[in-house]
């Protein structure tokens, strides 16, 4: 009863005050670095972009992608169990293959499974982070169907050298160690970032099956990680880089509700990645040439099971002004991959090369289009030809009322991945790429008054997608192109806050509603695990030194694989208080958290238990 | 402000035009009929709530289906893997060889007698002698996937009680009962297990019949037939797969009927009047077409019947001689079954099923 009214209190008030939005298109983009090329953003304007700065980072820097998307972006996070468990990523109703997720311009979705394991990637390490609602294949390849995550740094040349240090404690003995440097001079410029964290995740649930109460039994994990970035300019138009990221998490693999005092079948999970990408960029009088090679190796062991591939990938791309008002970009890249897995053939290798071109022209101050094309070719088959399209009115822009309307469209395609084509010992000759398309429609409005600002975003969107891959039972089990998707639905999030205002209390409040339609278009029933409404909204207040924030999400009902068994719904509160506190040059944020508020039982994914309320306290020193 | 709170309707309007839920559906009570059929799911790995029993009844000309005929009779779900469904006509054995759980229920009304859970460890099938039940168990499953004291569990059906245990081959698969003899499919090698019922602490008799045993089937002279193929660490040549005749004596090997496509758990069915396999295989791949292959066990030829895609069942209903398929299209939606006439004519296809249908029981 108690929760409920919470709820229905909070989000009421999130509505009468309306709520918050960082759903609004960035300019990050116009304040790059000028030696640096544009980025895919800036050929993306009509697209719906989410962007998280250090700022907003900061409160979710001792957890993963998994937990910050989880909480704040219109995006579902499918979490097996507890934090460190594997967590993947839909996007607009679309499976977790279907969203790329980029580092230095590499897809990290492993190759041979598609995925990314959000759990395994710290938001400690980055500096900014964008979320790239729908299709973006054209931009960024294969597997950017329902969306891209950006994973960016932020190289501050002329700045004083900056260190920070963090570490966390909290319930089932969840520890943070953290340190992260820029540092450098005008030629060189420096990031490392180092990190260790791990948790036993021994946290007591209700087993329904046992009908009793139980210790969460084999859900712990350890994180390492290793990042580092130098920067050298030889020139002043010309800049090399070389950045170096390694990751390695041992984790118990959290079993099923049913086995949890089932010691036999316990099992764990061992993965390794690096990452190495070298960059070269010169800013000629006409182009400016950016072009880099990047080595990635991932491996991860599953008992005696090996799963490992590495590929280099090469990329170059060149970019000019047309005109003040044209700008294009043409480019390539070849990717080649070496698989190890224990189910290919041996030998199995598969290149897949790109080339692409994008335009954008600024009509005016207010009205501007791009267009981007994208062909793939891979091993044996030739990807669909991948064109997109952007444009962006600005219709009012005074003193107090800015609001832009955004449109996108744009054709998608994921290539089958290496388990998908070659498990079995045999190439899978009949498989295709998935193909799909995406529409999006949607409006930005910010209302400034003397003390108060308004922001209202809205997208609405359809994404069609066709030639789905499954895994179907054979002779070996084989994947297959079996199945037709669509979704259409809104993303909204309104924001209003203080922050320009001359007030000591700052205060924002923000919600945001997410409606997904997606629909198995052979059997008209909502896609499983995908969620057709999803709340989650934010209270922040700062006071002199002093800050506190309440998150709440509420997830609705979720289908599963079977028909008659669906996933209840919940709604879950975090709260953090902290307080900044100034030594002479060293800035000391100490902020104490507790999540799932009011203790909510409930299960993200099916049959693997979430933790019950919980606590951590955090100290951050800058210096 | 007065624009705040025009724009707080319009967004809470918005919202609650597209706000709608997803809906629960109820499947239907199970109502035993005069006749019908049982189907079991399997389910999907990892989620035992996908794990069902569909149960069709017809009642005069009536006919129900339901989707959870086991939650309805018992208020509970089967939960994790159904491996072995089987009957002799009085009650129903169910493994759910990743619940660990041997279920004994009523034949009719699938109300539940006894679960048997202590010391159960992936069980997998059944076989029958009287008053008996025979489960097979690949045991407890080890860090590099391997499993180890595999069992045959011997258990009183009147009391539910595991009243003896023994220690068999590794992944004990199929198991038949005829004739004093215990027949023991040990899947993770060649071999064929036959124990004497009457001294089951002795040695088994090994036939080796160079392929990947995995189930048995009685035809209408009594003689023993056992399913092989291969698996991914046991490969066999493709002459010894296919359907394999077991001696008189039941020392060795006395015929085959060659079957290159058998798929990898060999799944096999008799027909109602003993003379015919029904076998599920695949061409070759990379053709994803699965088929019912139709052997003659007295003149040991073969053809194929049916052929369609994501085959995991066949059975013959005793009744109409009609062919019974179960269909799974993949491992991530509800399955169908399909019901053709004896000489393979579509009559009924796609009719809903569970997860990962697999075996029919006739009432």
């Amino acid at each position: 009863m108690t929760k409920g009214i919470i709820s229905i209190v909070f989000l009421f008030s999130s509505i009468s005050l309306f709520a918050q939005d960082e759903f609004q298109l960035p300019d990050r983009e116009l304040k790059e670095v000028e030696i640096t090329a544009k980025t895919m953003k800036y050929y993306s304007q009509g697209t719906h972009i989410q962007s998280f700065d250090s700022t907003q980072l900061a409160l979710a820097n001792d957890g993963s992608l998994a937990n910050l998307l989880r909480d704040k972006a219109g995006v579902h996070i499918r979490e097996y169990g507890a934090a460190g468990q594997l967590s993947t990523i839909s996007m607009r109703g679309s499976s977790p293959e279907n969203t790329a997720i980029v580092w230095h311009g590499i897809n990290l979705n492993s190759m041979t499974t598609g995925q990314t394991d959000m759990s395994t990637i710290n938001t400690f390490y980055f500096d900014d982070i964008d979320v790239q609602y729908g299709s973006s294949s054209a931009q960024y390849g294969s597997g950017a169907v329902g969306g891209a995550i950006l994973l960016q740094d932020n190289i501050k040349w002329n700045q004083k050298n900056s260190f920070e240090l963090q570490t966390a404690y909290g319930s089932f003995n969840q520890q943070f160690y953290g340190f992260k440097a820029q540092y450098g001079n005008d030629k060189w410029r420096h990031k490392s970032a180092i990190l260790y964290q791990s948790a036993d995740n021994d946290y007591t649930f209700y087993n329904d099956y046992a009908k009793e109460e139980q210790t969460q039994n084999n859900a712990g994990f350890n994180h390492f990680g290793v990042l580092h970035e130098s920067h050298f300019r030889p020139t002043a138009n010309s800049e090399i880089s070389l950045n170096l990221w390694y990751t390695k998490d041992e984790r118990e693999i959290q079993p099923i509700m049913g086995d949890n005092l089932n010691p036999s079948r316990y099992d764990s999970l061992s993965n390794e990645n690096f990452r190495a990408v070298l960059n070269y960029k010169i800013d000629g009088t006409k182009w400016t040439h950016n072009a880099s090679v990047a080595y990635v190796n991932d491996y991860l062991l599953n008992g005696e099971s090996k799963i490992a591939s590495e590929r280099i990938i090469g990329d170059y791309r060149a970019e000019t002004s047309l005109s003040d008002k044209a700008t294009l970009l043409l480019g390539g890249t070849v990717n080649h991959i070496w698989p190890d897995v224990y189910a290919y053939a041996a030998n199995t290798t598969e290149t897949r090369s790109s080339l692409f071109a994008a335009i954008r022209y600024d009509f005016n101050d207010r009205l501007s289009a791009s267009a981007t094309i994208r062909q793939t070719w891979v091993t044996g088959y030739v990807a669909p030809f991948t064109p997109s399209a952007n444009l962006t009115y600005l219709a009012i822009d005074n003193q107090k009322n800015k609001l832009t309307i955004k449109s996108s469209v744009g054709r998608s395609y994921r290539v089958p991945t290496l388990n998908e084509r070659y498990w079995g010992g045999e190439t899978n000759s009949n498989i295709q790429p998935e193909d799909g398309y995406n529409v999006d429609l949607g409006g930005d409005y910010t209302l400034t008054s003397n003390s108060l600002r308004f922001n209202l975003n809205v997208t609405g969107f359809y994404l069609r997608t066709s030639n789905k891959i499954l895994w179907v039972p054979g002779n070996p089990t084989y994947a297959k192109n079996v199945k037709n998707a669509r979704s259409f639905g809104v993303e909204s999030a309104a924001k209003l806050d203080n922050y320009h205002s001359n007030h000591r209390l700052k205060w924002a409040v923000g919600l945001s509603y997410t409606f997904t339609d997606a629909q198995n278009m052979d059997k008209e029933k909502q896609l499983i695990y995908v969620p057709k409404n999803q709340f989650k909204n934010y209270v922040t207040l700062n006071y002199h030194k002093w800050f506190i924030n309440v998150d709440h999400q509420a997830i609705g009902k979720r289908t599963t694989s079977n028909d008659y068994y669906n996933l209840d719904a919940f709604s879950v509160f975090n709260a953090a208080v902290g307080k900044s506190i100034q030594f002479n040059k060293t800035a000391l944020r100490i902020t104490f958290k507790v999540n799932n508020l009011t203790d909510e039982a409930y299960q993200n994914y099916e049959e693997y238990p979430m933790p019950g309320r919980n606590y951590m306290m955090k100290a951050n020193f800058t210096f | 402000m007065k624009q705040f709170y025009k724009f707080s309707i319009l967004f809470a309007l918005v919202a609650f035009v597209f706000t709608s839920c997803v809906d629960d559906k109820d499947a239907a009570p199970y109502v035993p009929g005069q006749s019908g059929f049982q189907l079991s799911n399997a389910g999907a790995f990892g989620k035992p709530n996908t794990s069902s029993i569909t149960g069709v009844s017809i009642v005069d000309e009536d006919t129900t289906v339901s989707q959870g005929a086991f939650e309805s009779a018992n208020n509970e779900k089967v939960l994790g893997l159904i491996e072995g469904f089987s009957s002799n006509g009085t009650v129903t054995v169910i493994n759910a060889a990743a619940s660990d759980r041997i279920i004994i229920a009523n034949a009719q009304t699938l109300k539940m007698n006894f679960e048997i859970k202590e010391n159960v460890h992936n069980p997998r099938y059944t076989a029958f002698d009287g008053n008996t039940a025979y489960v097979t168990m690949w045991g407890e499953q080890q860090p590099d996937y391997s499993y180890a004291n595999p069992k045959i569990l011997v258990i009183n059906l009147s009391t539910g009680e595991v009243t003896k245990s023994i220690d068999c081959g590794l992944s004990p698969e199929g198991i038949l009962f005829h004739n004093g003899k215990l027949f023991v499919a040990s899947s993770a090698s060649f071999n064929v297990e036959v124990y004497d019922v009457s001294d089951l602490d002795a040695e088994p008799t090994i036939i080796n019949v160079n392929a990947v045993p995995q189930h048995f089937v009685l035809d209408y002279a009594n003689n023993v037939w056992v399913s092989a193929s291969e698996t991914w660490s046991l490969p066999a040549e493709a002459a010894n797969k296919g359907l394999i005749k077991l001696s008189s004596d039941y020392t060795e090997v006395s015929a085959r009927i060659s079957y290159e496509g058998i798929g990898s758990d060999g799944f096999v069915n008799i027909s109602e009047n003993g003379t015919k396999a029904f076998v599920i295989g695949a061409e070759s791949w990379p053709s994803t077409k699965t088929e019912i292959v139709e052997m003659n066990l007295a003149d040991k030829s073969s053809s194929t019947i049916i052929t369609g895609e994501g085959f995991t069942g066949v059975a013959q209903n005793p009744a109409t001689k009609d062919i019974y398929v179960a269909i799974t299209p993949d491992f991530e939606n509800a399955g169908y079954y399909s019901i053709y006439s004896e000489t393979g004519t579509p009559k009924f296809e796609n009719q809903e099923a569970g997860v990962g249908p697999f075996h029919f029981i006739f009432n």
